[in-house]
């Protein structure tokens, strides 16, 4: 008896552990999450931008934009358009570009409003320089021995 | 007793050579039957304690440990997929869009305007 509750065990133990030896920066233990057919009109109407590609989605991810969509009806209306404007080049970007625009994204987060209106209003400016000019930034940037891929500088 | 002729005569055989058995045969049979009970209840006494008194509790710690673990691991899973969800939902609506984050030339623009 004892034996068979020790392979018992030990079975359990391995396909518990087993995701976390195949990747550690995803989620180890997701629930099952809906397919899209099983979303409900509200939740559909939410996340429309992701219907093609929600049932080839990993569980993890589907979890986290029920999630968001969970935040979206308190949103005003204009943030609700930004945010389903965004979802997929969003969703499109490689995990390791993400990581990185989180980590930043946390920082900028932290700095005094006075600092975060500075970034936005210059952003703003890039944002309408001609197409030239911003190839020339980025031609620039990119000429550097070693690119910081920073935007906001590192803390001490 | 419900035994079929053929039983109760094979019995009767087998009693009768039994009976013919010199006194220290029978003497040797009998202690030989001592000594393996003995041996069988000591066995008994030391093998069933072992296994139920220990191995026991240590399956059960084992076994609560292990669903601890999960149950740990899975709620800091839930917890992290939770701030992820807030910050990718933040990053979402910011004035600031995400791409501002990863384009080479805002960060040039940037160095540029701190420079000047």
């Amino acid at each position: 008896m004892a034996g068979r509750i020790v392979r018992r065990l030990s079975l359990v133990l391995v396909l518990a552990t087993a995701p976390v030896w195949a990747d550690v920066s995803k989620p180890r233990i997701t629930p099952p999450q809906p397919s899209w057919s099983q979303l409900n009109p509200e939740q559909k109407r939410i996340l429309a931008p992701l219907a093609e590609e929600w049932n080839g989605m990993e569980h993890h991810r589907r979890q986290k934009w029920l999630d968001i969509a969970r935040r979206y009806p308190q949103l005003s209306p204009e943030e609700q358009a930004r945010m389903q404007r965004r979802m997929r080049s969003w969703h499109a970007m490689p995990p390791e570009d993400k990581e990185k625009v989180r980590s930043q994204y946390r920082e900028f987060k932290q700095l005094p409003p006075e600092k975060k209106q500075a970034v936005k209003a210059q952003w703003e400016r890039y944002d309408q320089l001609p197409e030239e000019e911003k190839l020339r930034l980025k031609q620039k940037s990119e000429a550097k021995s070693a690119p910081s891929e920073r935007i906001l500088p590192a803390r001490p | 007793m419900n035994e079929t002729p053929l039983i109760a005569s094979l019995r009767r055989h087998l009693d009768e050579g039994a009976a013919q058995l010199p006194q220290a045969t029978l003497e040797r049979l009998y202690q030989a039957r001592q000594h393996a009970l003995a041996a069988h209840r000591r066995q008994q006494a030391h093998r069933a304690p072992a296994r139920q008194a220990w191995l026991r509790p240590a399956l059960a710690t084992l076994t609560l440990a292990a669903g601890i673990g999960l149950t740990a691991m899975y709620l800091h899973d839930q917890e992290e997929l939770s701030a992820i969800a807030a910050l990718d939902a933040a990053l979402l609506v910011d004035d600031l869009p995400p791409r501002a984050f990863t384009d080479p030339g805002f960060r040039a623009w940037l160095e540029e305007s701190s420079e000047g």
